[in-house]
């Protein structure tokens, strides 16, 4: 299970950083031409325009979305893999016993940037990856039906339901789970931080300001997610 | 881990999905598959890391430049006509393409399917195509056919136009199955050699070239550089013609390129005009073929008035005379007191005399 939903944020993530993709291209490509204005303007530096050519600008912007992507698996996603999940005799002899409830009034009553932005940034993930496993589940049934056993119709609408099939059962199994973690490790996090008695405040930063703009970019997509239905 | 009841199979095959989904294609998952292969010591199937990201399908690929496969006569239309209809200048393209040796198509279902008798040169992969393009809906479409099926081709339009999508090659391969890589290259390769053979001349064709595309001499630096396009030797305030229709990307000036004007065409392919005296268009400004996008001139490092132009596929520089199939008119210009003369024609150019049956001394000398 932790690692089922390790794997669906991070199908997410990646999703994300593919949209982000061509703009960081077209950054670079604005970059790259305000440096070679200023390395042209002397003749000492003017041989080294055009040092980086089209090709390599490509290469870095790509190398940047999977930094960006990686840091986002390590410092988001990672913490997934701590998912555990008691059965009622468990459940009968623990101590404290954190549920969404117990979980959601400490964010009511304490919140913090942690506690708001890793539930919802995972909250889009985890939507973005259920789509990308439909999608897959779709297209792979599409063409392995198409190919022997059906009809090119027939192979359309059964993967069509069965893609729907896989979004409504990663979203229900996996989703909430994966969201309730995302609380869970921000929660413990940010209690850890005041037993020292130092802010909650800076718990997590990087990993909100990294996954943040990811999340904002793949919900700006999310029209495609009404695709099964059309 | 998974309870034992109904539920508990859901979780199961859930996770299963998620993890089969992870492990293909992200990258993660290609690093984790890397590291399971060598520590059982087998091969990784995984792909570089850097293929795991689609956004600019059509850069970065290594294109292959075609043989030309038309021999145009060199009277010419004037510069306001294409070179080709857009038809035939697919057809031109796929045939690049389907000619390689080792090159996958299922050129044979679609030539059941519509009846066709043979492909075997561009003229008839453009009848071909004109037909799928008649039932997939686009360009993009009919070429994907070509290369992945039409079967396939119907169901990526179909998923496309779901997601409110034109069916362009960006969303179609979105609604791909895994495994389809190469089906993608060849049609992206397809669609760019397609546009780049319908491209017109900025200036009027048969204008001289001072200096071919390929390694040279650079003439004030004096190191040997590849010359990314081809130098035409027009007298400055020569009104210049963008070649196809597209968005300017780029209208600025720096002491390099002087004041030069990039144009994007889509599909992969850009062209540039550098050392212009005036710039007539600004950058996001949309343009039409034939529209007056500059006056040539000689700003930045240029020794005399003259037109720089440039073609890019898939971000790489290539000599844009490949896709004219025409010959070129290249001058030796006399050496000027401190610069080194200027090389021969380029290898490329070379193999594309050669091709076409010409010698590769068939430069013409100056007048």
């Amino acid at each position: 299970m932790p690692l089922g939903l390790f794997a669906l944020v991070a199908v997410g993530v990646h999703a994300a950083a593919d949209v982000v993709d061509d703009r960081l291209l077209t950054l670079v490509d604005a970059l790259d031409a305000w440096a070679d204005g200023v390395l042209a303007a002397r003749e000492a530096t003017a041989g080294w325009v055009d040092r980086v050519g089209p090709l390599q600008r490509t290469v870095i912007a790509r190398a940047l979305a999977l930094t960006w992507e990686l840091s986002v698996d390590l410092l988001v996603v990672l913490p997934q893999l701590g998912y555990g999940e008691q059965d009622e005799a468990e459940r009968r002899f623990t101590l404290v016993k954190e549920t969404w409830r117990t979980l959601l009034a400490r964010l009511n009553r304490a919140p913090t940037p942690m506690r708001l932005v890793r539930p919802l940034v995972t909250a889009v993930f985890a939507a973005g990856g259920a789509y990308a496993v439909a999608r897959l589940v779709e297209s792979t049934l599409f063409v392995a039906l198409e190919t022997d056993v059906a009809s090119p119709a027939v192979a359309e609408v059964v993967a069509r339901g069965l893609g729907w099939v896989a979004l409504v059962l990663v979203s229900w199994r996996l989703g909430w789970r994966a969201v309730l973690r995302a609380l869970e490790h921000a929660d413990a996090a940010c209690e850890e931080r005041v037993k020292r008695a130092k802010s909650p405040w800076p718990v997590g930063v990087w990993g909100s300001v990294l996954s943040f703009p990811l999340a904002v970019a793949l919900t700006l997509e999310a029209q495609s997610l009404l695709a099964l239905v059309r | 881990m998974f309870r034992t009841s109904p539920r508990g199979l859901l979780d199961f095959l859930a996770a299963a999905l998620c993890l089969w989904a992870a492990a293909w294609h992200t990258p993660v998952g290609a690093l984790t598959r890397s590291a399971v292969a060598k520590v059982a010591g087998s091969k990784s199937t995984a792909r570089p890391l850097l293929a795991y990201f689609s956004g600019g399908l059509y850069d970065a690929r290594d294109v292959e430049v075609p043989v030309p496969t038309t021999v145009l006569p060199d009277d010419l239309p004037s510069v306001e006509l294409p070179l080709a209809s857009p038809g035939a200048s697919l057809g031109r393209g796929a045939w690049a393409v389907l000619a390689r040796p080792g090159v996958a198509s299922e050129v044979e279902a679609l030539r059941a399917r519509f009846g066709v008798a043979v492909v075997d040169s561009p003229d008839a992969a453009s009848a071909l195509l004109e037909r799928a393009r008649a039932e997939f809906g686009s360009d993009d479409a009919a070429v994907l056919a070509l290369f992945a099926g039409p079967e396939l081709a119907r169901y990526a339009v179909s998923r496309a136009r779901g997601e409110g999508e034109p069916p362009t090659l960006e969303a179609l391969a979105r609604q791909l199955p895994p495994g389809r890589v190469s089906a993608i290259e060849s049609t992206s390769q397809v669609l760019m050699f397609g546009t780049a053979y319908g491209l017109s001349w900025p200036v009027t064709p048969g204008t001289r070239v001072t200096s071919p595309f390929g390694l040279r001499t650079h003439p004030t630096l004096g190191t040997q550089q590849l010359h990314t396009g081809v130098d035409l030797s027009v007298p400055e305030g020569t009104a210049v013609k963008v070649v196809a229709d597209g968005v300017v990307k780029r209208a600025s000036e720096d002491a390099v390129n002087g004041k030069v004007v990039i144009i994007d065409h889509g599909r992969g392919v850009t062209t540039a005009y550098c050392h212009n005296s005036r710039l007539l268009v600004t950058t996001g400004q949309a343009v039409r073929a034939g529209d007056v996008i500059s006056e040539s001139g000689s700003t930045g490092r240029s020794t005399g008035p003259h037109l720089h132009y440039q073609l890019e596929l898939g971000r790489r520089p290539v000599d844009p005379f490949l896709f004219r199939g025409r010959k070129a008119v290249v001058v030796e210009l006399p050496p000027a007191p401190t610069a080194p003369k200027p090389p021969g024609p380029s290898k490329s150019l070379k193999a594309a005399f050669e091709k076409v049956a010409l010698p590769p001394e068939g430069t013409e000398a100056p007048p």
